[in-house]
């Protein structure tokens, strides 16, 4: 057994009837990252010994009160974090050799919901560093393999989180997205990934990439986990400004739903001959799935998608070379010269785009496209209830195929730029596998409708079950 | 279809200086043409002439204010502020000279 046998329900069913102990489930995970770690790369820093100090403390709990399960709803659950989480006293380091030794002094708020919720975090996950790529690839600290193809990527930027779970050596991870690096990662693992509605998390302590794109979201086999661990995670922070303060509702109770008469758009510009024909099949047959369900489809068209890769490549590096100035090499972190490159690229292209003479022609431009994207959605949500796309153009690539140019790495993220951009939440669902490689299924849904996106993941789960197919490499690795 | 002066190795060493990034020659010279090819692709937005929106912002908030209040459960000691400084002293942190004694 690993962790992909599992999920928080069977956990808590077994810690309620006494087959299973937080000792159990931490020693599984444990045995998991000792087989796959040096063949996957997914965690910068495993946290072994605290895991089972604390798995052997809620032993105890459970033992003295078991009514703790109904307290904490990731009691004794083993999760994996995107390295960009700070963690107090635990190493963060953001996948840069910059803050390589960076120790916080305090957990990002997300983190203390994990903690009060009774997961136990069994490391920080490996990711490009400071979340620019969408590989894995740019991390100061090696690249994360994809466990289905370890000659491929897992893609990023939260790479470690999606091979951890996909691979049992986490059974959820939090990651972040900003122009997919949930949802890239998600697809390629075949599991499924949030990017909720911005503010719908706190990102305070979460280390900033862009501002007003970040959102923090996480990894998970299954939509009911997935759902469950929004619940925990989500709801309004004192300290992050930009947090919708309503209390999220219990996402994982209402999954079953008569999906009859819902409309769901499918729009042409993410359906061109750039992608691949395979993918396009699979999206098909999700389509199929969700009709029978007695679920609309329509055409539609989303004519500003052309302008989406360029409004995100000047407003996302204008505002992450604001947020890295802050890294002075005074107060925390090395200098400034221990950047890697791409973080070098993205600085200087933001402080190119915001330099006088620069600014009103790129930086001004973009946020009014910005404007023209966000309402073309907003007017799309008034006739569709969400919107169905690929997440990715082409399969999981090679590790190295991108990696020389930067703007091939770019074009990943043509599909799931708009959603940051504009702001809404989006889905990536296991759509099943071409020749043993993972391929994702995208919905958007409108701002907050979180649990509409749940509702339809859950239905296209529920029929075809893709999870279920595990990594064949894991199967060497042990 | 090119709509901007070519980035030169000039432009990189001033945005190295705006960005305290120090590059290297090396570094001026080998990020040129990549800082170029990117303001290329990004240059498409020039196609879109006139923007009758107002820009908009990510979030449906407005005007959301910081509560006040003596207690901080969250702050830092002084210690802990400090903690991961390269050099500090007596509780504050060390930064390289900015004016010399001439």
């Amino acid at each position: 057994m690993t962790l992909r046998d599992y999920s928080i329900a069977t956990i808590h069913q077994g810690y309620r009837d006494g087959s299973l102990t937080p000792s159990d489930v931490v020693k599984t995970a444990i045995d998991t990252i000792t087989a796959t770690e040096p063949h996957l790369n997914a965690y910068i820093t495993t946290l072994e010994n605290e895991a089972v100090a604390q798995a052997k403390n809620q032993d105890k709990t459970l033992k003295q009160n078991p009514d703790i399960l109904s307290k904490q709803p990731l009691f004794g659950i083993p999760v994996g974090l995107k390295d960009i989480y700070s963690t107090a006293g635990i190493r963060t380091t953001a996948g840069s050799q910059l803050l390589s030794e960076y120790i916080p002094p305090y957990n990002a708020t997300v983190v203390e919901r994990y903690i009060q919720a009774g997961a136990i975090i069994l490391g920080k996950n490996n990711l490009d560093a400071w979340a620019h790529g969408s590989s894995g690839e740019n991390s100061d600290h090696g690249p994360t393999k994809n466990p289905y193809d370890p000659s491929r990527v897992p893609g990023g930027s939260s790479s470690g989180s999606a091979t951890s779970v996909a691979a049992g050596s986490a059974l959820v991870s939090g990651g972040t997205d900003t122009g997919g690096s949930i949802r890239l990662p998600a697809s390629y693992c075949n599991i499924v990934g949030i990017k909720p509605t911005y503010g719908r998390v706190s990102r305070y302590g979460v280390i900033a990439m862009a501002s007003s794109l970040d959102t923090v979201g996480h990894f998970s086999k299954t939509i009911e986990d997935n759902a469950r661990v929004l619940s925990v995670t989500a709801g309004g922070d004192r300290y992050d400004a930009t947090s919708w303060p309503e209390k999220p509702p219990a996402y994982h109770q209402h999954l079953e739903a008569d999906l009859k008469g819902k409309t769901i758009g499918i729009p042409k510009e993410f359906y061109t001959s750039d992608v691949d024909p395979a993918i396009l099949a699979k999206i098909e047959e999700i389509r199929s799935v969700l009709e029978k369900k007695g679920v609309t489809f329509k055409q539609m068209s989303l004519p500003n998608t052309e302008y989406g890769l360029s409004c995100y490549y000047v407003i996302c590096p204008a505002e992450l070379s604001s947020n890295l100035a802050r890294f002075d090499g005074i107060r925390f972190g090395k200098n400034r010269d221990t950047f890697g490159p791409e973080a070098k690229r993205r600085i200087m292209i933001g402080t190119h785009v915001l330099s006088t003479g620069y600014a009103d022609e790129y930086y001004k431009k973009a946020i009014e496209v910005r404007a023209l994207i966000k309402q073309e959605y907003q007017d799309a949500f008034t006739t569709y209830d969400a919107i169905m796309t690929p997440v990715s153009a082409s399969l999981p690539f090679q590790l190295g195929e991108r990696s020389e140019d930067p703007i091939q790495m770019y074009l990943s993220d043509l599909m799931t730029i708009p959603t940051n951009i504009a702001g809404i939440p989006a889905i990536s669902v296991p759509a099943g596998l071409v020749n043993n490689l993972p391929v994702g299924v995208q919905f958007m849904g409108n701002m907050f409708d979180e649990q509409l996106l749940y509702q339809i993941g859950y239905a296209v789960e529920q029929e075809t079950w893709y999870y279920e197919v595990a990594p064949k490499a894991l199967a060497d690795l042990s | 279809m090119k709509s901007h002066d070519t980035i030169t190795p000039e432009q990189i060493k001033h945005l190295g200086t705006l960005s305290r990034l120090f590059l290297t020659d090396q570094e001026i010279t080998s990020f040129a043409p990549e800082i170029e090819s990117i303001v290329s692709a990004v240059d498409k937005l020039k196609e879109i002439k006139e923007v009758t929106h107002a820009a908009t912002f990510a979030t449906a908030l407005t005007n959301v204010a910081f509560v006040d209040d003596a207690t901080n459960a969250r702050g830092l000691t002084q210690d802990q502020a400090v903690s991961n400084a390269t050099k500090s002293k007596d509780g504050l942190f060390q930064v390289p000279a900015v004016l010399s004694s001439k």
